[in-house]
């Protein structure tokens, strides 16, 4: 399955946990910055909803990266 | 438009007093008033801690047309916001669920943390980026509701004008300081609720008084008669009832719920229900107690949310139950009565009753309370915010 189609799954099922990790795997596929970010947001956003303990991980890299206070 | 009815006969003494104008019970733009003047501005109960009872736990509640929700912080503080998120304006929480780590709105996932912070705004300075020099977080707080917790409930003051709650409430409080030990909700078997087509006033002048038990409640009566009964009265506060024949409940076994600690003699056989306006309806017994929210869904339907509340935690199930069975039955009781003043109502020449001086003082009390928040409210010349059109 691709990860497109693993993200929309994992949307309609709203398992929130796998978001996080499968918005991050996008991230990391990704070339440009602004890319990186918008799929890092995605996770970052699940990750605070659920109490995700890689919350403050992605948290400190969006601010080093100037996208979040 | 707004109707201005005539209280000047409600707040004279109970001998010569009309009760309130038929228009406070059948009137859309009296209800509003009302909502205003004696709900909004006043502390009103909305619901109870042990709905929520762990840290996340929220649960979203309509009060009077304005969309609330409680929740317990991850300090384990009950908080009350207005169930608006601060950017579109989306409801927040639709059903009650455990916030497990932050409030995301379903719109455009903006994030509150449970103490109602703003602590993410994602995409809001284009892809990818959460921030942007023209949304300061620091001001897009969730809004939150004045509320206070005593006896488990939630007292709400919308407009935040009221005197604290330990002022505005202080005869009632000290009247049952004795009392004011930790509760134990009985959970499932320690509660209920009940649908009634009748204004909300129409519930809290029903419980004022003991005068209708003989007719409405013949099983009660029969060891609580009524000359066992005593008249509390505080205007400008509270009103209710006193019984001084309570009697325990025992099941199979002869078993009985444990008592509060320390109570004075008077609790040995004594039992008092109170009316604490605006909208709730409290009882309090040596083993017991319970606190009914009324919570108005138009002018003539009112939701009554009961719950009863233990020394103890872990009670006995049967006996919960059958506490739970019979103050439901009384409560169920009376329905009839409250939908029956409804319907009476809408009979255009009562022009609002006559009290018994004797019996009625009670409810008196109350509706010359109604009466004075609702003067008070007219004298400032408040604005009424139409929230129901």
């Amino acid at each position: 399955m691709s990860l497109n189609n693993k993200i929309l799954k994992a949307h309609h099922n709203k398992n929130l946990s796998l978001l996080v990790e499968l918005y991050q795997e996008a991230a990391d596929k990704v070339s440009t910055r602004q890319e990186q970010n918008f799929f890092r947001v995605q996770a970052y956003v699940y990750a605070l909803e659920v109490g995700h303990h890689l919350t403050p991980i992605l948290h400190k890299k969006l601010v080093k990266d100037g996208v979040e206070e | 438009m707004q109707k201005e009815t005539n209280l000047e006969l409600v707040r004279q003494h109970v001998s010569v007093a009309n009760g309130l104008p038929n228009e406070h019970y059948i009137d859309q733009s009296v209800f509003d008033e009302e909502r205003n003047s004696v709900l909004f501005n006043q502390w009103a109960g909305l619901d109870v801690c042990s709905e929520v009872p762990e840290i996340g736990d929220s649960k979203p509640i309509n009060f009077m047309g304005l969309p609330l929700f409680i929740i317990r912080d991850n300090k384990n503080i009950v908080r009350v916001f207005q169930n608006t998120c601060r950017h579109r304006g989306m409801i927040l929480v639709e059903k009650t669920k455990k916030i497990q780590g932050a409030i995301r709105c379903p719109y455009h996932s903006w994030c509150y943390s449970t103490e109602g912070k703003l602590i993410s705004t994602p995409h809001v300075g284009g892809p990818g980026q959460n921030t942007d020099e023209n949304i300061d977080r620091t001001k897009l707080s969730l809004v939150e509701i004045r509320s206070h917790v005593w006896r488990d409930v939630i007292w709400v003051n919308i407009d935040g004008t009221a005197e604290p709650f330990e002022e505005v409430m202080a005869s009632t409080i000290d009247r049952w300081k004795e009392l004011d030990q930790k509760l134990y909700h009985g959970g499932e078997d320690g509660k209920f609720s009940l649908k009634v087509k009748g204004n909300w006033k129409l519930a809290v002048e029903n419980y004022c008084e003991s005068y209708h038990l003989p007719w409405v409640h013949p099983g009660l009566n029969s060891y609580s008669r009524l000359e066992d009964h005593y008249h509390i009265v505080k205007y400008g506060s509270h009103s209710g009832q006193g019984s001084l024949v309570y009697r325990q409940l025992t099941d199979d076994k002869g078993q009985k719920f444990p008592d509060f600690k320390n109570l004075s003699k008077k609790w040995s056989t004594g039992a008092e229900y109170i009316a604490l306006y605006p909208n709730v309806l409290l009882g309090a017994h040596r083993d017991h107690a319970y606190a009914i929210i009324l919570l108005p869904l138009s002018y003539s339907e009112t939701i009554e949310n009961i719950h009863i509340y233990y020394s103890q935690p872990n009670t006995s199930s049967s006996l919960k139950k059958k506490n739970k069975d019979q103050w439901k039955e009384i409560f169920e009781e009376d329905i009839f009565v409250v939908e029956g003043m409804q319907a009476g109502r809408l009979g255009v020449k009562f022009d609002g009753g006559r009290f018994s001086p004797k019996m009625d003082e009670p409810t008196h009390c109350f509706h010359d309370w109604v009466a004075s928040k609702v003067n008070d409210f007219r004298n400032n010349n408040h604005q009424i915010t139409n929230v129901t059109e």
